[in-house]
């Protein structure tokens, strides 16, 4: 979270191009989060520090070309994927459907007719900004971001935590629509048990 | 009618309003008589919005002033 929202879009790109060290300071903290995800996800742990780095000195360089046809944060996480891609890609980046849905008979959630087995309760911590100040919570889900598939993480992160457009995330990772929207919905939906099990339990 | 699994299956196209029409029919029927898919779509909605504000990871101090150097050196160059 941010202790101060940056400035209107057109008035942050102006600035940014006219050297407002401070500015690009915040821009810096803002989207760094993001942009690692997007890193993580696609070129791996071990480089994703160094794909950011990078981004940022290609951004850097061209900022003065940016006509703010998309969002700022748009333009700097397409840089990061394209970053990431041309270093390491994971050994196996095909898309698996049969993968994706070997939790569909076993999903201990619903009885064999599809009807929740315990119900699905209420969360105490609901609003989106007291999901953001659990501290514990957000550990719990940064651990559990990591341990999605390849191919759900990448798409989680280039979504959600990224905000791109799903056409554009298609062209990133190669991959059909339709298979796009079943991975980034297996990968919210493990998210929100995440989320459901941390608040019924309190464990993660 | 639907059942719940294959309702929430749905949660992500619904939110993101790429179901068709009647598929969004039938969706809005099941959640109107119930309750716990109800719940989880409102959940995934909060999960999205969670994720899209959250600040997973912080850059070092380190990062941070080899990046102002470099933005001050190429702007200074513009
Ligand atoms: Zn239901």
């Amino acid at each position: 979270m941010t202790e101060k929202a940056l400035p209107p879009e057109d008035e942050l790109v102006e600035r940014l191009k006219n050297n407002d060290v401070v500015l690009f300071e915040r821009v810096v903290k803002e989207y760094h989060s993001a942009m690692f995800g997007v890193a993580y996800s696609i070129a791996g742990p071990a480089i994703a520090d160094e794909v950011v780095q990078e981004a940022w000195v290609s951004a850097i360089n061209a900022i003065h070309k940016f006509e703010g046809r998309s969002a700022l944060k748009s333009w700097l996480i397409r840089i990061t994927a394209n970053e990431a891609k041309t270093r390491l890609r994971k050994e196996s980046r095909s898309v698996s459907l049969e993968a994706v849905d070997e939790n569909w008979a076993t999903d201990t959630r619903f009885t064999e007719k599809g009807h929740w087995a315990g119900g699905n309760p209420e969360w105490d911590i609901s609003s989106p900004d007291d999901l953001l100040a659990a501290d514990e919570l957000q550990d719990c889900v940064k651990k559990h971001m990591v341990k999605l598939p390849d191919n759900q993480q990448q798409i989680i992160n280039l979504r959600d935590v990224g905000g791109l457009d799903m056409d554009t995330i298609c062209n990133i990772l190669e991959i059909t629509a339709s298979n796009a929207r079943v991975l980034l919905h297996r990968a919210r939906d493990k998210m929100q048990q995440v989320v459901a099990r941390f608040q019924r339990t309190g464990e993660c | 009618m639907l059942s719940c699994k294959h309702t929430i299956a749905q949660g992500t196209d619904y939110l993101d309003k790429e179901l068709s029409f009647w598929r969004k029919v039938e969706m809005k029927m099941h959640l109107m008589i119930c309750v716990n898919c109800r719940r989880y779509v409102k959940q995934l909605k909060q999960t999205v919005v969670m994720l899209s504000k959250g600040q997973f990871k912080q850059p070092s101090e380190q990062q941070v002033e080899q990046l102002k150097k470099e933005y001050q050196e190429v702007s200074s160059k513009q």
